[in-house]
């Protein structure tokens, strides 16, 4: 009778309960469940009664000395990291910035320049992601001293972990909504208040940046993660780098009305202090920063598997065979195009540059050739064709196709420009790497201090980072790899934006750069621009600017997201941000 | 005169049988009366020549009665010319004029009106019932060609309604609610998860409606039961029936999609109003209107193309029985064959079709092993198995993703076949190679015919024996059972699918081909798609007794059920429970049921719950004062309360479990450590689901028993209904567990009518029904919403919530006038929504409920008649206060970022020049925004009443039959779906959108009993 194994019939809630009945009842029952637990005679049931393998003794082991199944709940939180490619359908963040647009038509990221966000019409709305990973992490923080690791000082480690991702949820949180709730280290139950109230913003900022100084002293430092099966942990390196671009963004003006100089001098600080490290350093070539698994720049990359998505998600939509195909999601705008300077370093509206427009694409910064597929360029042993009518823009009103007569081409190998089909390649996402770092020391520096001494400072920056480019210092008097020796800390500043726009484009720092600068109600009025290409009879092309999108951008309150309608219905203690 | 003679020319049999019977009527009553007496003799059997006892015989002139005895013999002494009638009750009523000595007589089988209806574990008198229950009888149910049972229970009982979203052969998809529930499936009293069964083994099917009925079940009370008896031997020679049948299907009605040329001109208009250049140029319209190119401008039926018009339905069912003083059989064998819609490719040695075959076999064996001690044995056996294509993908298949026949897909055929215009590309290229384009890279004809196939089978077997033993020597009518009932189910997939790759001619020249997708390796996987076991045992003891004028009947009983499925732990209820009915001379009634019930999927110490019901009648009927009231046969009123309990607690909810998660790659060479996560957030104080059930109740019987009658009314109140909170806030971190929250209030009438007379040899019978449902939301955990007409409260349950529409903008002047629209700026032809708040924005404030999918009025009309050899029967089926929203590639035109169909209603888009008459917005290009929210603009009227079934048979006269040694020969024709008006007949109210197309059947058979 393996029913009655199940042990329902126990004699103990049988007995507890029945006394509650009326006396005939309990009479009946008596007798049947006699006859019952003659039955069943139970003694341990032959199979498990309730899932018992999977509780929370089964994850935080109290004997399991390496860790093992902790360390799985530990890469659970990992994988909730940023991770910045096609992430928002199929399009990239920078998809809503004047870097580029979706090319299709129809979708969700155009909320951000149409004007269609709202509360309720949310894109990118991490909140409830972030809420889970810092869960998580307190759950592992609250769980994990029972387990008795045998490697010394690992647990630090891996506490120190728990809390840097944590901290990196908050900024996520931070920089779209400005002030969010603060759990602390609570994990909170079916009982407990869950109608909190937003911390402010200086409160969000002081528990990130106080997580930052607590842990990058005792987190796993950079210089020892020679283990190979640990790389892609974060470090103290990473807590460094986290407080750098917090605090950036704490200087900016969205987060700085007043422009209070100790701010910024504190962000140049922070940016010093990764550098002061010396143990990361920008890589040889540009390109390897991304198709390398381990290299010397990343801080911090999102570690994916190999794969070739990327390719096929990116590449031009005229590639269609069975593993070297492109759906071409991402149409780069005219403006990003133009902001690649000539190789010589010249931006192309300078005389001097040797720009031609009737030969657009020749001569340019090598990151260009990096970031961008334009017309002509090579991929996959054939010449992209995004002139009207090409294979890559073949034009029919239906198709999913570049709006701007480019593609994006950053992230993806470079081996493939000559390969007839994709393999497996490293795709991980940069979310610290060191010349972000450099940026920021470089940007906060100029805005630190009008004087000379400390526009030098960021000017080194930039020329390290030209450099690397490709873009030589060149001869000519006055002028140093392209830029002007003497600028003011105008023209710094503006040197410097440019430069991160076009070293950086692509990785998720665009799109939150003209909101912190408090440009985006400038750039992203308007309209952003593509390039119709027509091919001649003679092979030649002609090429014609077009307006690709028109956009819009409400400086009144788009700043910050709106928090989605459905959480603020939900808490009445949560308050909207202004606007929405 | 003239009239008159054309009259009797036209009608010469009739006049001539008038003019014969009444000279002889007159002859015997005036003339002749003493010198024709007869003495009539004969015997009276079934249709399978078993002599029937108890018939009466009566003479029609005078009244005069006698009955049959036990070997179905009669004598009486009539006039020659007298009119015999023959009744007994459960069968046809015949009439036969005494004109020999020998008349046999068989006669066939009425719908029965039984003395005694099925209760839960039972039989209750129909005379002292006091639940609320209805029942259909076998001859109903095998009029039905249909391969489940669900869909032959559509419109026959009160309470129950069916709802099919689907005519795929294996997979119908057919739900079946009663009061609004889906309930519990019980076959022969054992929990049976079971509609594919065939209703020739079926003696009945009864639904328990209200809480009393019900209440035993403990905590699977509250949601009613679907109770199916199965047929068992009965004492006499072996009985065969034989009867095989064929039918024709068809698709009831398809989605009707443009022409290429005025696809072409709608596509072209669409982009003009997104302010885009044409796509086709007047030469291509050119083409399109005059076929002359079918290479570059295509235009493929592709519902023509890969659909067949018809397919073959046939159904063999052999079942016998019999028995002698101690042992009594029933044997059943059942194939029945639907084959698919898909049309095939004869270079394929296996079949890409949506087939369907089943076969079944059940005995229920009953055994006198001593006087007192009854062994009763049930054995059922079934294979079902079904085959679909491969589809597009590697590993996938056109209407699963992978497991089991009731599953549809996203690649459902028929989400293609609505999404692919007719001039997307031609079926084949010049060269024969399959053709496609960058864009459409899944070829229809490839999809159904050149993508492998996908078998999947599965496997039954259940078995029940019991042993039942009275104890009339302790005292007497006191009786104990015992039953075990063991089942399991086993199911495979067998996946050969494989991939195609589709061309496209990529200019003039007829050599240089783009190739598209890849010609795949055939995949050659079984896999065990699924298994489950089920074991039930079951003790009982009852008492049936009386007293004098006190009528005791009582039932005690412990069960336990345990029911796993897959590698998960057993879920297993345990309920001890009894019922203890009471009546004083029939007259005053009264009945009491308990049931204390566990499951173990609570925490350990509040598994268990208690749950009683009661009730009381009055058979006024039986009062004194009544007693002589010749037209009232019966009369009681009924009331009964009931607090029942619905398990619905998942899987071990109360306990925290972590599962897996995501994984992350650490490491230079990148290595995935599978992620854990924490599972849902835990609920260790979730119990049971819990009812006030009240159900007031009249039954009648009038005019000898020709007319009954049943109304019922009943309010229940779910309340600890599983739900989530709404004030679930993401700062949890967590997804939020089922609480029980809810309270919600199910109501509703219900009449069932039922009146049968016989005019001579005309016996009929009508019985409509009518009932509503209401199911109200009382309480929900609800957010915050600023203005009454959004909240939940007080709205049915299933609501759809959206915007109001108010006609189509006809003018920049009415759209400058109106409220503002979120994010979108309107032109003329786009929907206009009401401003509910007035804030001049037209946002997510201004969203209200909509009108509702859940019918709130059903009804069914069931009505025959029999003559001489012939029957018939029809039943009407219907709903009332249904609205369909339709949405999707189906109803709009160009969905799929333009890549999509446009329909014969797209036709009816707005223009200018069609301002006042159109029936749809404007078109545009994918998706637009503003008119494909929800709104009330796309609720279509989805009221509608079926022809559901009809039938029409001939039974050859006796004579005939005898002289091929045969007891009955007859001839059958019938048809499901026949006939369907409604507010939706674009495509069908029950499956619309695009799912497999409901089947009409017609069909034709023949019924050889031995």
């Amino acid at each position: 009778m393996i029913v009655l194994k199940g042990c329902l019939w126990q004699p103990s809630p049988l007995k507890t309960n029945y006394k509650q009945m009326k006396i005939k009842i309990k009479e009946i029952v008596g007798v049947l469940a006699i006859t019952i637990i003659g039955f069943s005679a139970c003694k341990k049931p032959l199979y498990e009664t309730e899932p018992t393998s999977q509780d929370i003794t089964y994850v935080f082991d109290k004997t399991d000395s390496l860790g093992i199944q902790a360390k799985t709940f530990l890469a659970d939180i990992y994988s909730y990291l940023p991770n910045g490619y096609n992430r928002i359908g199929n399009d990239v963040l920078d998809a809503a910035s004047d870097d580029a647009i979706s090319s299709s038509p129809a979708s969700t990221i155009e909320y951000f320049v149409n004007g269609r966000i709202s509360a309720v019409a949310t894109v990118d709305n991490s909140w409830d992601n972030n809420y889970r990973t810092i869960r998580k992490a307190n759950i592992f923080l609250a769980n994990i001293d029972v387990v008795p690791l045998n490697q010394k000082g690992l647990k630090v480690y891996w506490k120190s972990e728990a809390r840097i991702l944590r901290a990196i949820a908050y900024f996520e949180l931070i920089k779209r909504f400005g002030g969010v709730p603060l759990l602390g280290d609570r994990v909170l139950g079916l009982d407990d208040n869950i109608q909190l109230p937003r911390n402010t913003y200086a409160e969000c900022l002081k528990y990130v940046v106080d997580e930052c100084d607590a842990l990058k002293a005792i987190a796993r430092p950079d210089n020892t993660l020679a283990a190979d099966e640990d790389y892609g942990r974060v470090t103290q390196g990473v807590a460094l780098a986290l407080k750098a671009r917090i605090l950036l963004y704490d200087a900016s003006p969205l987060n700085n009305p007043t422009n209070d100089l100790t701010k910024w001098a504190s962000a140049a600080q922070a940016a010093k202090d990764v550098m002061n490290l010396n143990i990361f350093s920008l890589t040889t070539a540009y390109t390897s920063v991304f198709n390398t698994r381990k290299n010397s720049e990343v801080i911090l990359a999102y570690q994916r598997a190999v794969t070739f998505d990327l390719e096929t998600r990116n590449a031009p939509v005229g590639y269609t065979a069975t593993n070297a195909s492109g759906a071409g999601y991402t149409s780069p705008t005219q403006e990003l195009v133009d902001a690649f300077d000539m190789s010589n370093g010249r931006a192309i509206s300078d005389p001097a540059s040797g720009y031609n427009a009737a030969d657009p694409y020749t001569g340019r910064d090598p990151r260009f050739y990096r970031t961008i597929f334009h017309n002509n360029a090579k991929w996959l042993n054939r010449i992209i064709q995004t002139y009207d009518g090409g294979l890559d823009r073949p034009g029919s009103a239906v198709n999913v196709q570049t709006r701007t007569g480019y593609y994006m081409r950053k992230f993806l190998n470079e081996t493939f420009e000559s390969a007839s089909v994709y393999s497996n390649q490293t795709h991980n996402f940069p979310i610290f790497r060191y010349a972000e770092i450099l940026l920021n020391y470089a940007e906060a520096m100029n805005e630190a201090a009008d004087n000379a001494v400390n526009r030098t400072e960021a000017f080194n920056q930039l020329k390290t980072l030209r450099l690397r480019a490709g873009i030589a210092i060149g001869s000519t008097v006055g002028y140093q790899h392209g830029l002007k020796a003497t600028m003011t800390q105008a023209e710094m500043r503006e040197a410097i934006r440019h430069e991160r726009r076009v070293e950086m484009a692509f990785e998720e720092q665009r799109f939150w750069d003209i909101r912190r600068w408090k440009i985006a109600g400038t750039v992203l009025n308007g309209t952003l621009h593509g390039m119709q290409i027509i091919k001649n009879a003679n092979g030649s092309f002609s090429y014609t600017q077009t307006n690709a999108l028109n956009v819009s951008f409400d400086a009144s309150k788009m700043y910050r997201y709106p928090i989605a309608a459905s959480e603020v219905n939900k808490n009445r203690n949560l308050t909207q941000n202004p606007g929405w | 005169m003239l009239f008159s003679l054309t009259v009797y020319a036209v009608c010469p049999s009739v006049a001539n049988a008038n003019t014969i019977r009444v000279k002889s009527h007159v002859t015997g009553k005036i003339g002749f009366t003493k010198n024709h007496r007869l003495e009539v003799t004969g015997t009276v059997t079934d249709n399978f020549g078993n002599p029937l006892f108890g018939v009466r015989v009566s003479i029609k002139e005078t009244g005069t009665s006698v009955s049959t005895d036990k070997n179905g013999k009669y004598k009486i002494s009539a006039v020659e010319g007298d009119i015999l009638i023959f009744t007994l009750n459960g069968y046809l009523v015949k009439e036969v004029e005494a004109n020999q000595a020998l008349l046999n007589i068989s006669l066939g089988e009425s719908q029965k009106r039984q003395a005694t209806t099925p209760v839960l574990y039972g039989e209750q008198s129909v005379t002292t019932n006091l639940q609320s229950t209805s029942t259909v009888y076998n001859n109903d149910l095998i009029k039905v060609p249909v391969a489940g049972i669900n869909n032959a229970l559509s419109g026959r009982l009160a309470g129950l309604y069916t709802l099919q979203s689907s005519g795929r052969p294996g997979a119908d998809g057919t739900s079946i609610t009663v009061r609004g529930n889906t309930p519990l499936v019980l076959v022969n009293g054992v929990p049976r998860d079971y509609s594919s069964i065939d209703p020739e083994e079926i003696e009945s099917v009864t639904i328990l409606k209200d809480g009393l009925s019900t209440v035993m079940l403990g905590q699977q009370s509250s949601n009613s039961v679907v109770m199916i008896t199965t047929r068992k031997g009965e004492v006499g020679k072996q009985r065969i029936s034989l009867t095989a049948q064929a039918g024709l299907q068809s698709a009831i009605k398809l989605p009707q999609p443009l022409g290429a040329f005025d696809y072409a001109t709608l596509y072209n208009e669409a982009l003009a109003n997104d302010g885009k250049a044409p796509r086709f140029s007047a030469a291509d319209l050119n083409a399109w209107a005059n076929g002359s190119d079918p290479v570059f401008h295509p235009d493929v039926d592709w519902y023509g193309t890969i659909l067949k018009p018809n397919t073959v339905f046939s159904r063999y069912n052999l079942n016998t029985y019999g028995g002698g003083n101690s042992t009594r059989y029933f044997l059943d064998v059942d194939y029945l064959n639907q084959s698919g819609i898909l049309k095939q490719d004869d270079q394929n040695t296996y079949s890409t079709n949506t087939d369907y075959k089943r076969y079944l076999v059940r005995t229920n064996i009953d055994i006198d092993i001593t006087p007192t001690t009854l062994l009763n044995l049930n054995l059922f056996g079934r294979i079902q198995s079904g085959n679909q294509p491969g589809g597009a993908g590697a590993n996938t298949a056109i209407f699963t993703t992978g497991t089991t026949l009731s599953n549809f897909g996203g690649n459902n055929i028929f989400a293609q076949l609505a999404a692919t215009p007719n001039n997307a590309y031609p079926v084949f290229n010049p060269n024969g190679s399959l053709a496609g384009s960058s864009d459409y890279q899944t070829n229809l004809w490839g999809a159904t015919t050149r993508s492998g196939y996908f078998y999947n089978s599965t496997r039954d077997v259940s078995a029940d024996i019991s042993l039942r033993k009275t104890l009339d020597n302790v005292t007497k009518g006191l009786w104990v059972k015992a039953l075990a009932s063991f089942n399991t189910s086993v199911s495979e997939n067998i996946i050969r699918t494989k991939q195609y790759a589709v061309y496209k001619l990529a200019g003039t020249n007829p050599d240089v081909y783009q190739k598209f997708g890849v010609d795949g390796q055939q995949i050659n996987l079984s896999t065990n798609s699924g298994q489950s076991r089920n074991l039930f045992v079951d003790f009982s003891a009852g008492l049936d007794k009386t007293y004098g004028n006190h009528s005791i009947n009582a039932l005690l009983k412990y069960n336990s059920q345990s029911a796993q499925t897959a590698n998960q732990i057993p879920m297993i209820f345990s309920n001890l429970s009894g019922r203890v009915d009471y009546n004083y001379k029939e007259k005053y009634l009264a009945e009491v049921a308990l049931s204390y019930s566990g499951l173990n999927r609570y925490e350990e110490g509040n598994r268990f719950g208690f749950f009683y019901g009661f009730g009381l009648g009055w058979n006024i009927a039986k009062e004194d004062f009544l007693k002589d009231t010749k037209w009232l046969n019966a009369l009681k009123v009924r009331a009964n309360y009931a607090y029942t309990g619905n398990a619905n607690a998942g899987y071990f909810a109360y306990k925290q479990y972590y599962v897996t998660g995501a994984s992350y790659n650490y490491g230079t060479t990148p290595t995935a450590i599978t992620g854990t996560i924490e599972g849902t957030l835990a609920n260790p104080k979730i119990t049971w689901e819990k009812a006030n059930q009240y159900n007031l109740g009249i039954d009648a019987t009038l005019f000898n028993n020709k007319l009954s009658i049943a109304a019922d009314y009943f309010n229940n109140e779910n309340f600890d209904l599983i739900q989530t909170r709404g004030r679930s806030s993401a700062l949890l971190g967590t997804a939020y567990p089922a609480e029980n929250i809810g309270i919600s209030r199910y109501s509703g009438v219900e009449f069932d009518l039922k009146y049968s007379n016989n005019v001579g040899n005309f016996n009929y019978y009508i019985a409509p029904n009518v009932f509503s449902l209401q199911k109200i939301i009382q309480y929900q955990d609800e957010i915050d919403r600023p203005y009454p007409w959004m909240a939940r409260t007080g709205q049915r349950e299933d609501q759809t919530f959206g915007y109001i529409a108010d006609g189509l903008f006809q003018n920049q002047a009415e759209i400058n006038a109106g409220a503002k629209i979120q994010g979108y700026s309107p032109v003329p032809g786009d929907i206009k929504y009401k401003d509910l708040n007035n804030d001049g924005i037209i946002n997510e404030l201004d969203i209200q409920s909509l009108k509702n999918n859940n019918p709130i009025w059903f009804y069914g009309l069931n009505l025959g008649f029999s003559y001489k050899g012939f029957d018939f029967s029809a039943l009407l089926q219907g709903v009332q206060n249904r609205y369909i929203y339709v949405s999707g590639s189906t109803e709009w035109a160009f969905q799929n970022n333009g890549l999509g169909q446009a329909f014969e209603q797209n036709l009816g888009r707005w223009t200018p020049a069609t301002a006042a008459v159109a029936t749809q917005p404007r078109l545009t290009i994918g998706s637009n925004p503003n008119n494909e929210v929800t709104s009330s603009y796309w609720l279509h009227d989805g009221s509608y009443v079926r022809l559901k079934n009809i039938e029409l048979g001939y039974t050859l006269p006796k004579p005939l039959t005898n002289k091929l040694k045969l007891a009955s020969i007859r001839f059958f024709v019938n048809a499901v779906n026949a006939v369907t008006l409604s507010g939706y007949d674009r495509v069908d109210p029950e499956v619309y959108g695009n799912g497999y197309p409901l089947q009409r059947v017609v069909n034709a058979g023949l019924n050889v009993k031995f």
